[in-house]
């Protein structure tokens, strides 16, 4: 088969080569745009965005000593019924001595300078 | 739709419920708490504004040093007039908080335990004294102060500032002390109760829990000795109760408090013999 070099007939040809973009007349019918109120997935997304921030408002609301009371550690103790009836006393007696251990005041006297007072001038100088 | 109405709908709900819930909350709680208002609360209140004015007290105490040392060095009618100032509004928050920190001793006083009643009644009656007269002094401190009326309220001050640490500090004696004379006296009773408890068994180690029950009476009886020596010291009206002499009267304490946990431990030890 003779090879075809004519540049006339690959001019002649050359629309078949162009390239084939899709016109889309404006009449064709397009994917219906739903409006973003009527989009159950955002519904959806938005219910549980405001479920999520009313429980955070409820948990910040909650009075403070009710969380650190989870924080703190749960102290167990024995039932007196364990550890006898003088034994208990014992342990109750040893935790009030040291609630009274005298090396912890409770109320030590302010720390105040009771000789507040403006140098005089004598002393300046 | 139907469904975004609903959960907007049930948003709406919680927000009310929860508004509705909380405010239940607080309703109950202020009814409860004024109708409970219970002494413990207003040592709790008072204590908490007893921080907030030495909070107070110490940031001005620190400015102070500041314009004093300023004065010091510029000797300005400006330096002086700052120290002045100063010098006048760290004396009000003083005494404010000395006013409260008494108070809080009257409070304690009140409500200690195993202190003797006449001497309670005499430093309660001290206390009201010395709160009283901080608060007539609170008057002088009210009007704008020169130079020459701050060195008066401050050799004012001083005749009054002895004899009210003088009796702080003796009612902390009395209350610390107080507070050991009441495990001491509760564990002479559980020692008695122990030893009818341990008389009961007859075996052979009888013996020796009777040697141990002496121990403990003994060991008992020294730390009576020390009690009634710092009870007779508390008492005696010419006692120095400064800063020091408190220092001092807490080695004998010191000595109360290892007497009882000793005898608490040798009870402990008793027990399983």
């Amino acid at each position: 088969m003779p090879e075809d070099n004519s540049q006339t007939n690959f001019s002649a040809e050359e629309p078949l080569f162009e390239s084939t973009t899709l016109h889309i007349n404006s009449d064709t019918p397009q994917a219906v745009k739903v409006p973003l109120h009527q989009n159950k997935k955002v519904l959806i997304g938005v219910g549980f965005g405001l479920l999520f921030f009313v429980i955070l408002i409820l948990v910040l609301l909650q009075p403070r000593s009710a969380i650190r009371q989870v924080v703190e550690p749960s102290f167990i103790p024995i039932p007196d019924a364990a550890v006898g009836p003088q034994q208990a006393k014992i342990n109750e007696l040893m935790t009030e001595l040291k609630a009274a251990d005298p090396a912890t005041q409770e109320l030590p006297f302010p720390a105040v300078d009771l000789t507040l007072d403006i140098p005089d001038d004598k002393q300046l100088r | 739709m139907k469904l975004g109405y609903f959960l907007v709908l049930m948003t709406i709900l919680c927000v009310v419920s929860a508004g509705v819930v909380r405010g239940s909350v607080i309703v109950s709680s202020v009814f409860a708490q004024s109708a409970a208002i219970s002494t413990q609360d207003q040592y709790t209140e008072i204590r908490q504004t007893y921080r907030g004015q030495l909070d107070e007290y110490r940031t001005a105490d620190r400015q102070y040093q500041i314009t004093i040392e300023q004065y010091k060095q510029l000797k300005t009618l400006a330096a002086l007039e700052d120290a002045v100032q100063q010098t006048h509004l760290t004396m009000k928050l003083r005494n404010q908080v000395l006013i409260t920190y008494l108070t809080l001793l009257h409070f304690q006083l009140q409500n200690g335990t195993g202190i003797n009643l006449d001497q309670k009644a005499l430093m309660l009656q001290a206390l009201n004294a010395d709160i009283s007269r901080l608060k007539t002094f609170q008057e002088k401190l009210e009007p704008e102060a020169n130079r020459q009326a701050i060195a008066q309220i401050a050799s004012e001050f001083a005749i009054l500032a002895k004899p009210l640490e003088n009796d702080a500090y003796k009612v902390q004696t009395l209350l610390a002390v107080g507070k050991l004379q009441t495990v001491f006296d509760k564990t002479v009773t559980l020692r008695g109760e122990i030893d009818d408890f341990t008389g009961q068994k007859q075996d052979i180690n009888t013996t020796q829990r009777q040697r141990a029950n002496q121990e403990i009476k003994d060991n008992l009886l020294e730390t009576k000795v020390v009690i009634d020596e710092v009870v007779t010291e508390t008492a005696r009206p010419n006692t120095d109760f400064s800063r020091g002499s408190f220092a001092g009267l807490q080695d004998d304490l010191a000595q109360i408090y290892a007497g009882l946990s000793q005898s608490l431990s040798f009870l402990e030890e008793l027990l399983s013999i």
